[in-house]
């Protein structure tokens, strides 16, 4: 007799589930970190504007293919952050782009500037950018630009925000659908689970890529990309739930052959108190690896579609067209930067496998113990 | 209903639908339990014996509304003294009378949460019915399940731990201290000690034994074991295929058994003793019949050594030979059966 929780003393006596739960989190260091990186991304989301340090759409043909650019910190010994000015000009002996810098010339990159106007959280117009260098924002250019002059830095800054948020409510809503409708199919069982099968099946039959497609094409024509994907998501998630779906109606049949669900009902506990509290904790260790597999997903989703040209459309920016620009042989050899974009879809989706791996194990201890 | 009786069972039937075929049309009917009647006082501790598969859990959940009755009644005296058919009460009625019945049940391992703590597991019960109980804060509901664990013998640090870290007699511990948390009228105990060590069985039972005689709990005791019941319980019935056999002060039952099927349970008793078992033994042949298509006639006759050809065709009744002493046979004035060995 107890033999394990008397490692976290005597806190845990008076901690709640959610505590305990953070208790067991917290001991999983990768998943700690893959949280922080995760928040961090989240935040570039809200703060894409503020962040982006010069205007992500504004062409300019004659700052084409600059190379990242580094920020000087010193100068003179004292601490004045600047850069040099580029200028680039066609070279016709090497048929390419070169980029001349000025090392006599400084420009101050400052803190807190006046850059392109945007909607600050969409609540008020502001000017205000986290850095820049005042009154020349194209002049910084953090990750080089591209084809078009356009700010690298800028524009990955935006592209994380669609492609972190444009799939968030498809997933969720499948979500709640599968553990909804799986749930009432598991636990009422006779008509309404034969119901709740049946259109299982029939949703399970439709081709999906094909609906994609058919579906986009009869979008109205004035609608945006990004609203247009939007809602195809939306759409193809009231398919996704099924899987999900019957996942959890499965695990309610078994629970409620379980002799402590029987007790409860005995005991005088509702409907409600039932499923809260024995049936619906014994599922969110598998909500929770569903999510965390949901939402890589649906970021890989988003950009290999829009790398092949189904999914976005220029001028949207998302990670996936980031990565559609770099597809030409020449980026590897004269423009890796146009690589950039390839780290955080790799760093998100890791992070987003190590938490759930971490929220699974801490949710659900006993899990892992059978 | 006479004064002092906590339970009054008239003639409690539950026969399942077997539905068979593509449509689940319903195609026979399982006879899990038929027909039983007993009385329960306050306090008193009844047992019901039987093989597996004699409708002893059925009965159990039929008695505590798991399942709908196909027939009968079963009569309880409130703690308010008020006297209310369990079978045919409203839900919403029943509600608040859950409390004063709780069931003990088999698997000690399926009947606890895994994932809840001993200290919500016990406290499951005092919340819902916290009002009645007089525990309204957490704090108070935390002081009593420590009492709780003390009175089962268990340290009251164990309220922190989740089941998997005790042995099967613990949780069935821990299963009891939730049942007593409700402060009961009625504990219905369905096969308590079956899946533990032999080692232990003892112990929980002499724990149940105390805590009923106590609490003044009345105690319906499920078994298949009749070594189980004979130092626990004031009487006991011999249930078959879902029919009473047999009714008797505990002693009287052991020492001189009056039906074969009890004389043949008693017989298949294990006994430590190698001279006794030279005795011409009883045999207990053979399957329990199915319950869905039972015998006709008296229930045990293809097992039995003295049958009939009445046996064959006309079910016996169950008739009162002495008081407090009922028999469902038609042959006991002539049989002399053997009891167990008075050791
Ligand atoms: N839910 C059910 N549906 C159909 N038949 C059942 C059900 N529960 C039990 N039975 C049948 O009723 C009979 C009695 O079972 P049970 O009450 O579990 O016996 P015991 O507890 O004495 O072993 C068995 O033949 C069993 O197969
Ligand atoms: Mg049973």
């Amino acid at each position: 007799m107890n033999r394990e929780p008397e490692e976290f003393g005597v806190r845990l006596e008076t901690a709640s589930a959610w505590q305990l739960t953070w208790q067991r989190f917290r001991r999983h260091k990768l998943a700690v970190v893959s949280l922080i990186l995760l928040g961090f991304l989240y935040l570039v989301v809200l703060l894409a504007d503020f962040l982006a340090t010069a205007d992500p759409n504004r062409i300019d043909a004659s700052r084409a293919y600059r190379p990242p650019q580094p920020i000087h910190l010193l100068d003179d010994g004292g601490f004045n952050p600047h850069v040099h000015p580029v200028s680039g000009e066609w070279d016709h002996r090497i048929f390419r782009r070169v980029h001349r810098t000025d090392p006599d010339r400084r420009l101050p990159v400052r803190l807190l500037v006046r850059g392109y106007e945007y909607e600050f959280l969409g609540l008020f117009p502001t000017s205000l950018h986290l850095m820049g260098v005042e009154g020349e924002a194209q002049a910084l250019s953090l990750l080089g630009t591209d084809g078009l002059g356009r700010d690298l830095y800028s524009r990955l800054v935006h592209g994380t925000r669609t492609s972190l948020t444009i799939g968030l409510a498809g997933v969720v809503l499948s979500l709640v659908l599968g553990v909804v409708l799986g749930g009432i199919s598991g636990f009422y069982g006779g008509r309404v689970d034969t119901l709740i099968q049946r259109v299982i099946e029939i949703l399970l039959s439709i081709p999906t890529i094909p609906l994609w497609l058919g579906l986009a094409a009869a979008m109205p024509r004035d609608w945006g990309v990004l609203r247009v994907y939007f809602i195809l998501t939306v759409i193809l998630s009231l398919i996704g739930w099924t899987r999900l779906g019957r996942e959890v109606r499965g695990r309610f049949l078994v629970l409620r052959q379980e002799d402590y669900v029987l007790a409860a009902e005995l005991m005088g506990a509702g409907r409600a108190s039932i499923i809260r509290r024995h049936l619906v904790p014994a599922i969110t260790s598998h909500v929770i690896a569903t999510a965390t597999l949901a939402l890589p997903a649906m970021i890989i989703a988003e950009t290999s579609l829009s790398f092949l040209g189904l999914g976005l459309r220029p001028p949207a920016i998302s990670w996936g067209i980031l990565l559609q620009g770099a597809q030409q042989v020449q980026v590897l050899a004269l423009r890796p930067w146009l690589l950039a974009p390839a780290v955080p879809v790799v760093a998100a989706i890791l992070a987003f496998n190590f938490v759930g791996d971490g929220l699974r194990d801490a949710a659900d201890p006993y899990s892992r113990r059978t | 209903m006479r004064p002092g009786i906590l339970l009054d069972v008239r003639n409690l039937t539950k026969h399942f639908p077997v539905r068979a075929g593509p449509f689940q049309r319903p195609s026979g009917k399982v006879q899990a339990v038929t027909g039983v009647s007993f009385h329960l006082s306050e306090g008193e501790s009844l047992s019901l014996v039987g093989e597996s598969g004699c409708g002893k859990t059925t009965l159990a959940r039929t008695l505590l509304r798991g399942y709908e009755a196909t027939a009968g009644s079963a009569w309880f005296r409130t703690g308010e003294g008020e006297v209310v058919d369990l079978l045919t009460l409203s839900r919403r009625r029943l509600k608040p009378l859950r409390r004063q019945m709780q069931m003990v049940f088999q698997d000690p391992y399926s009947s606890l949460n895994p994932r809840m703590t001993v200290q919500q597991i016990i406290g499951e019960p005092l919340r819902i019915h916290g009002e009645e109980l007089g525990i309204a804060t957490r704090e108070a509901r935390r002081e009593r399940v420590r009492e709780l664990l003390l009175q089962v013998g268990l340290r009251p640090e164990a309220a922190r731990c989740y089941p998997h870290a005790f042995s099967g007699g613990e949780r069935q511990r821990i299963g009891i201290a939730r049942t007593l948390a409700a402060r009961p009228r009625l504990v219905v105990a369905d096969e308590p000690v079956s899946a533990l060590d032999v080692s232990v069985q003892a112990q929980i039972l002499n724990l149940l034994l105390e805590l009923q005689q106590r609490h003044r709990i009345g105690t319906l005791l499920l078994t298949h074991n009749l070594m189980v019941v004979r130092h626990v319980s004031d009487r006991v019935a011999v249930m078959y295929l879902g029919r009473i056999m047999e009714t008797a002060p505990a002693e009287t039952l052991f020492t001189s058994p009056g039906h074969p099927y009890t004389a043949a349970l008693l017989d298949a008793i294990p006994r430590p003793d190698p001279r006794v078992r030279n005795r011409s033994r009883i045999k207990l042949s053979g399957e329990v019949p199915s319950p869905r298509n039972p015998p006709s006639g008296c229930p045990f006759h293809p097992r039995c050594v003295h049958a009939r050809d009445r046996c064959r065709t006309e079910l016996p009744e169950l008739e009162h030979i002495v008081p407090g002493r009922q028999v469902r046979c038609h042959l006991w004035r002539e049989l002399d059966l053997k009891g167990a060995a008075t050791d």
